[in-house]
């Protein structure tokens, strides 16, 4: 009976090695799916905030131009011209019959840094300055700067951040670009045409 | 009885797988929340921003609904806070405020899921009434020597017509002379009020000139509203020169020439629409206006001669009496003398009442005459010791007049206190307001009870009349408003 009590406690060195093989199996496709699972929804996440990232500076861009007084622009180049920087003035309202502008403000591309900036009373005392977004790229998505309009968008070389500007109308065009999982460049551009609200 | 299916197991190892996939299960668990928690974050972020597009998108709707309201002649408010107007998904509601005469602020707030969105708008309202330009030349302005430009209200405090003999200037009302270009005062000229130049001009005063108030340039020129024609069945010449009186009343005509005679006086009596190429009062002759019992409207639209030594003659010395509208332009020989004739010869004697608007001419009022309303030119010239009253009653005194709208300033602002606590998903909860209950914008204007007349073009470009209550009329159908007659409904 002791005999035979103790050949049953313990498990033979075959089960021990189907067991952990079994197990070694499962936890590898665990350890896979994880991993794959992980990865992917990294890349989404870097995506969606790549996106919300841009959306959102684009928003600002159009929602501080709608306030410009389309007058106040500067440079005013007309269309096809492109300008990564732009100067303006918004309307503050009305008083005593007499429209009032407030101070001036300019949103620039420093490529150095591939940031966009917002200035306000640039190159003046007391000047203010903001970095709406970064990882902003050197020239627009599918572009090369070999003078020639590759992306097929009317203009020539155009920088990460181009300001396009006909009769009050503003075409702003942003990309930007950022690592994403395993190595792979996001890039995202988004366009979008504001009307200054202001004469 | 139970049977055991590892009788000889020893107890320690009792449960153990079941504890471990316990384990296992709510670490995977764990995680899905984690990932699910961060998702709907995401999730929660890009809803976010597109309600706030939404909503913001319906503040711009209020702000066009407000200006169209404006230009309609209603406040401009449009719902409120407890009783939004109902858009889409969404709702919002616009307050108008009245920030200076004529200059409207809007402020549209917009909500939609969990976006709110407040933008302001100032617009200028400005009426195609000749008196809603005050005095005015669109290209210059001349005053000669002591000439005077003032203000007065004829109704007067108790309503009751009051001439400016007792115009005092320290307290009396300021008028606006104004001008797209450069005005410019002589020796002794007086401007009791703003003399207002264009953007680009400026005001220049000779010895001893006086502006009261201020000389500040306009910022925006002003606009001149077209002479819109009168539909009249044609009377061929009317030339009355037999040294007797004679009236017209009733139906209005439209004449080729209106010329009155030496010693002959023609009398317009009111109410009266009429029309002539030319209107000409030769020396001695008298035209008098008649608008006891309604106003006269006149258009010129080729020559007004008013002879040196012609007469005008207004017995009820009330400004709203006679609207003359002149649409001439270009000088010519006009009479087959040789000379050339501008198209306004004003060299009348006497005392003008009513609205005088020439926008194409050179309006020279002689020395020593005197208006009482509004006058308007392309170049408006007092001449020594001319003088000009401006009567505020008249303005709004045309409700035929249409509206046109100037916007000023547009701005993003702070959305309103009561509506930033609560950022729920359903605006219509957050503002504690039944959804089926608020009504659509165009019925959510501020209430109004008009008897309304108005001619418009529809969507199709033909044009359409409607005559009744004003709650009746569906203002979408107007694509342009053409004419618009309003009145208050009388309780009998």
């Amino acid at each position: 009976m002791a005999a035979h009590a103790r050949r049953r406690g313990g498990f033979t060195l075959l089960e021990t090695l189907i067991a952990l093989t079994v197990v070694g199996l499962v936890l590898g496709n665990i350890v896979m799916v994880t991993r794959s699972t992980s990865d992917a929804y990294d890349e989404e996440m870097s995506k969606a905030s790549l996106e919300l990232q841009l959306d959102q500076t684009l928003d600002r861009i159009a929602l501080a131009l709608m306030a410009a007084s389309a007058s106040s622009l500067q440079p005013l180049v007309a269309t096809p011209a492109f300008h990564s920087t732009l100067s303006y003035s918004q309307s503050l309202g009305v008083q005593d019959g007499v429209v009032v502008h407030g101070a001036p403000e300019r949103i620039s591309l420093r490529i150095e840094n591939g940031e966009v900036v917002w200035i306000e009373r640039p190159d003046e005392p007391g000047e203010r300055m903001a970095t709406w977004t970064r990882s902003v790229r050197e020239l627009l998505e599918g572009e090369l700067p070999n003078g020639i309009d590759d992306n097929h968008n009317g203009l020539v070389d155009e920088s990460g951040l181009a300001f396009v500007i006909d009769a009050g109308l503003v075409r702003v065009l942003l990309t930007l670009e950022r690592e994403g999982a395993g190595d792979r460049r996001l890039t995202y551009t988004r366009e979008s045409l504001v009307r200054c609200r202001n004469s | 009885m139970t049977k055991r299916l590892h009788p000889l197991a020893p107890c320690s190892r009792r449960g153990g797988v079941l504890v471990a996939t316990l384990v296992a299960v709510l670490a995977v668990g764990g995680l899905s929340v984690c990932l699910l928690e961060l998702d709907s974050t995401r999730l929660r972020r890009q809803v976010a921003s597109i309600d706030n597009k939404r909503a913001f998108n319906l503040a711009e709707a209020g702000l066009a609904e407000g200006r169209f309201a404006v230009e309609t002649g209603h406040t401009g408010t449009i719902g409120s806070a407890a009783a939004p107007a109902r858009f889409g998904d969404g709702l919002f509601w616009v307050t108008a405020t009245e920030i200076a005469p004529n200059v409207i602020g809007l402020e549209s707030t917009g909500m939609a899921g969990t976006g709110r969105a407040t933008l302001s708008l100032v617009v200028r309202r400005t009426s195609r009434d000749v008196a809603a330009l005050g005095v005015f030349g669109s290209q210059r302005v001349l005053l000669g020597r002591r000439a005077r430009v003032d203000a007065y209200d004829s109704l007067g405090a108790r309503g009751a017509p009051k001439l400016p003999e007792r115009f005092d200037p320290a307290t009396g009302t300021a008028v606006e002379l104004r001008s797209n270009g450069d005005i410019e005062l002589g020796e002794d000229a007086r401007v009791f009020g703003d003399a207002i130049p264009g953007p680009d001009g400026s005001v220049e005063l000779q010895d001893d000139a006086l502006v009261t108030g201020s000389t500040s340039p306009a910022p925006l020129e002003a606009e001149l509203a077209v002479i819109e024609p009168l539909e009249l069945e044609a009377g061929g010449d009317l030339v009355h020169a037999n040294g007797a009186r004679r009236v017209i009343a009733g139906d209005g005509k439209a004449y080729g020439e209106i010329r009155v005679g030496k010693n002959s006086t023609l009398v317009l009596r009111g109410p009266l629409q009429l029309s002539t190429a030319r209107l000409r009062v030769l020396d001695k002759g008298k035209l008098e206006i008649d608008c006891a019992s309604g106003p006269v409207e006149l258009h010129v639209t080729d020559w007004l001669d008013l002879h040196n030594g012609s007469k005008l003659a207004f017995p009820d010395e009330d400004t709203r009496g006679l609207r003359l509208l002149v649409s001439a332009t270009g000088s010519r020989d006009r009479d087959g003398d040789g000379a050339v004739d501008p198209p306004v010869r004003f060299l009348a004697d006497g005392t003008f009442f009513g609205s005088l608007y020439a926008p194409a001419a050179r309006l020279a009022l002689p020395r020593g005459f005197q208006l009482y309303g509004a006058a308007a030119a392309g170049i408006l010239q007092l001449d020594d010791d001319a003088q000009v009253h401006f009567d505020i009653a008249l303005h709004g005194a045309d409700p035929s007049a249409s509206i046109t709208i100037e916007p000023l300033a547009w701005k993003v602002v702070e959305i309103p206190r009561e509506i930033a606590r609560d950022l729920g998903e359903d605006p219509f909860a957050a503002l504690d307001v039944p959804k089926d209950e608020l009504k659509p914008p165009a019925q959510a204007y501020e209430a109004a009870e008009y008897e309304l007349e108005v001619k418009y073009m529809d969507e199709a470009g033909v044009e359409r009349k409607f005559k009744g209550r004003e709650r009746d009329f569906d203002w979408r159908l107007a694509k342009e408003v053409r004419k618009l007659r309003r009145r208050e409904e009388k309780d009998d």
